[in-house]
């Protein structure tokens, strides 16, 4: 927003809640944002725009989210609009990326907290896996507690990699599965490439600063007075492929050159 | 309001010095914003053709580096080089080129070999005829091709580039490119605060503006768009429109894009270009304010100035035209208006001497001789009337019976007889200058010998006397015929007496005082008809010159001895219009 020359004495109030990467966190955040009556509200993950249009309807939704059910993305005509973050799709390219990164791989497990749209994911990720003949395994887990057997069902149904579908709770425990993971030697696939910097071996996603920062100009539009039902939707058009090396290395996985080649961001 | 705001001079010249300060400062100030408005859209004409320009430059070089970028990938023939480098290739440029989304590769026949997405899942050796594509077909004929822009789902706008490979059985390469990076590109270029670059193809189709809002609105503005790139019919010219936002713009086109359809503008909206100028007009605008009131103030002060004395001027003169002498100009300065005021106060002073001159005059005349009141008037010898013992000569004269006639006759008759009598009367005291000191119904007295000396007074008196008796013995014939029963006496007395001005201011009369005065009044009323009584100075001092015959000694009212009386034995006339020179002095 300060890029867009606004500051502290623009009348324009900022009020940033955050879920503490705890679900029941996500709907107190948003709770306390419709207490304030605030003016619009900006939700930069698909869950927290979820949290938003589950308390209110009515209210200014600005967001990096899945907009599929809008007719037209350049008039979306709905209470919402920002950035289509093309998540579906980048989950079929993820699975593309994971077999790619791991030559001969044939069994999958797809780890995931069952609930929520989670659905349209795990769907998204079977049609993908099957395109590409590649075999998988369901392993939903519903609390913290059941990260344990599931690495160990997992190893039990002979699984060479993970797949990691998108939640707050996994996310909060994202290091306990990255070192599980490292301890099983299985190679990981995540949702977001900061987590890349947690352990995870690989991540692909769009770019999130970039799309933070389009989601800033619309909040721009919104307070200049465009309704945010007539801001066009924008497609995420950056894309980052984070590898992490070190992980590689001590899972023994050697990367063609194409995924390396491929890679935006190399954590050593 | 004299020489006020109201008066017609005044605003003459009020509004004459108020134009002629006005009229150059407006000329001078509206040459200035002339030019003002021509540099200044000089100055924003280069500006918006360099920006253009170089939103061209830029663009091109973004092309054309993608170009090369894109060429690479197809510089061998393909069955020379394996699948597999074929897919590095083709990572490689997406590697390089941050906003191709997606690259194609087909082999030397048209069919697609390699398909490398960030999005959608790549392809390898699918096969599928390409040929029928345009990017294939146009590419194969001139070795490079722009796709027309097209939106992702209706928002994003996206652009097919095709390459052929120049070498003999090179494969061709079809990229897809995301514009966002020519967006950057144009909303980098910041005109003033305001201005901005934006590219728009033939189609009307909105490819790169700062706003990116409205690049994702999709075909939203096509027939807007149009309509605001119709009237740019060469590049480089500036013209004035209207923004699709409804901004009043200066606009320019650059030099087209070789090989891509798109129209580079560079525009800043009017307001903001002529800024400077409309600053420039506001300060004029005051100072011409502050000019304007202080050439009220000038041309106030010189009007009154000017106005102001003429106003005097003509007051003075209306103030003069009714006698009132007194009147004065404040007069001051060296100049001509000074000068005039000067003159008009010197002029106005000379008037009222002579208006009191004349006016002492009219009073001199009422008792002396026209002629003998001017010589004084002129002579300025009016100290002869002052107060003063002299020796003259007093002649009373009056009609007898006439408190008789006055009680039997009509008004009619008393007034016609008066005014012969005084006419006779008259002519011969004027002829012999003497002095008519105050008259009374049918009573006169006149003075000889005072104001004006004259040598032999008695004498003068006496042949006066006789033709005032002649005179109006003419006339009793006359009157006496109509029944009016009427006579005439005189009587003539020399001695010291006190003669001087009495009465009041406007009101003065000349007289004498003294026992002559009374003598010769007494020696009147004891006069018959006809008759002439003199005393025994007038006697002695005619005694060589006229006959004169003792009348015996008359026992006179205020006299306690019978005083001797005189009268003219023989009338002697002198020869009309001959009497005594007159000599003023000494």
């Amino acid at each position: 927003m300060a890029d867009l020359g606004y500051s502290k004495d623009s009348g324009v109030r900022l009020i940033c809640k955050s879920a503490n990467r705890d679900p029941e966190g996500l709907e107190r955040a948003v709770k306390a944002l419709l207490a304030e009556h605030v003016d619009v509200i900006v939700a930069t993950s698909q869950s927290a725009a979820e949290a938003v249009e589950r308390q209110s309807r009515s209210v200014p939704l600005i967001a990096r989210r899945n907009f599929t059910f809008v007719s037209s993305l350049s008039q979306p005509g709905v209470s919402s609009s920002g950035i289509f973050d093309c998540a579906y799709q980048l989950t079929a390219k993820r699975m593309e990326l994971l077999r790619d990164a791991l030559p001969g791989l044939r069994r999958v497990a797809i780890l995931f907290r069952p609930g929520g749209t989670v659905r349209e994911n795990i769907v998204a990720s079977e049609r993908a896996a099957r395109r590409l003949s590649l075999e998988f395994v369901p392993v939903p887990i519903s609390a913290p507690s059941e990260i344990g057997p599931a690495f160990d069902r997992m190893v039990a149904a002979g699984v060479e990699a993970v797949f990691i579908l998108p939640d707050l709770m996994i996310e909060d425990r994202i290091a306990a599965i990255a070192g599980l993971a490292s301890e099983r030697k299985l190679p990981t696939m995540a949702w977001e490439s900061r987590l890349v910097r947690q352990g995870i071996l690989m991540a692909y996603s769009c770019n999130a600063d970039r799309a933070e920062e389009r989601l800033a100009s619309y909040v721009d539009k919104f307070l200049t007075g465009t309704p945010v039902g007539r801001l066009p939707i924008g497609q995420t058009t950056d894309f980052t492929f984070a590898v992490n090396q070190r992980i590689a290395a001590s899972l023994g996985v050697v990367f063609p050159p194409a995924v390396l080649l491929f890679a935006d961001e190399l954590v050593e | 309001m004299n020489g006020g705001p109201a008066s017609t001079l005044f605003r003459k010249y009020f509004a004459w010095i108020f134009i002629g300060v006005m009229l150059p400062l407006l000329c001078l100030t509206g040459i200035e914003a002339l030019f003002a408005i021509r540099d200044r859209k000089a100055a924003i004409d280069a500006l918006l053709r360099s920006e253009a320009a170089s939103a061209s430059g830029q663009v091109q070089a973004f092309l054309s580096s993608l170009r090369e970028s894109l060429s690479s990938t197809v510089q061998q023939p393909w069955s020379e080089v394996s699948q597999d480098q074929h897919k590095l290739d083709g990572i490689g440029f997406l590697r390089r080129t941050e906003a191709a989304g997606s690259i194609l590769l087909a082999d030397s026949g048209g069919r697609e070999q390699v398909f490398l997405s960030r999005v959608d899942l790549n392809r390898f050796g699918s096969g599928t005829d390409l040929n029928r594509d345009p990017a294939v077909a146009a590419s194969r004929k001139q070795s490079f091709w722009f796709g027309d822009m097209e939106y992702s789902a209706q928002s994003e706008p996206k652009m097919k580039l095709a390459v052929a490979g120049e070498r003999k059985g090179a494969g061709f390469a079809i990229a897809e490119i995301d514009l966002k990076a020519i967006r950057e590109v144009i909303s980098a270029i910041r005109i003033g605060t305001t201005g901005h670059a934006m590219i728009v193809n033939t189609s009307g189709q909105l490819i790169a503006h700062p706003d990116m809002i409205r690049v994702l609105s999709g075909n939203s503005y096509l027939s807007e768009m149009r309509a605001f790139a119709r009237p740019f019919s060469e590049p480089d010219r500036v013209i004035s429109t209207i923004d699709i936002d409804g901004t009043p713009v200066l606009a320019t086109m650059a030099e087209p894009v070789p090989d891509a359809n798109w129209r580079i503008f560079a525009l800043q909206s009017r307001a903001e270009a002529m800024a400077p100028v409309r600053a420039m007009l506001v300060r004029s605008a005051a100072v011409n304010l502050a000019a304007a009131g202080m050439a009220v103030l000038l041309a106030y002060f010189l009007s009154r100035r000017i106005t102001h004395p003429i106003r005097r001027l003509e007051e003075g003169a209306t103030q003069i035209g009714t006698g009132q002498f007194g009147f004065r100009i404040a007069a001051s300065g060296n100049d001509e208006i000074g000068r005039l005021g000067l003159a008009f106060n010197e002029m106005a002073g000379k008037l009222g001497d002579l208006q009191s001159r004349s006016d002492r005059l009219a009073g001199l005349k009422r008792f002396l001789p026209a002629q003998v009141a001017e010589l004084l008037e002129n002579t300025g010898t009016e100290s002869a009337l002052s107060t003063q013992r002299a020796e003259i000569v007093v002649v009373f004269c009056d009609l007898r019976g006439f408190t008789g006639f006055t009680a039997r006759s009509e008004p009619e008759l008393i007034m016609e007889v008066l005014g012969d009598y005084y006419q006779a009367l008259g002519s011969v005291i004027t002829r012999y200058e003497a002095t008519l000191t105050n008259f009374a119904a049918d009573g006169l007295m006149v003075l000889v010998n005072a104001p004006i000396p004259c040598p032999d007074p008695a004498g003068h008196a006496l042949r006066m006397s006789v033709e005032m008796q002649a005179a109006v013995q003419g006339l009793l014939g006359g009157w006496n015929n109509r029944g009016c029963e009427l006579g005439f006496g005189i009587g003539v007395a020399m001695g010291w007496a006190t003669v001087g001005r009495i009465g009041y201011e406007g009101r003065l009369d000349y007289t004498a005082i003294g026992g002559v005065v009374n003598l010769a009044s007494r020696l009147c009323g004891a006069a018959d008809d006809r008759q002439i009584l003199f005393d025994r100075s007038v006697a002695h001092a005619v005694r060589d010159t006229l006959a004169v015959a003792p009348a015996g000694a008359r026992k006179l009212k205020g006299f306690d001895r019978p005083v001797p009386v005189f009268t003219v034995s023989t009338p002697a006339p002198p020869p009309p219009g001959q009497p005594t020179t007159l000599n003023p002095g000494p």
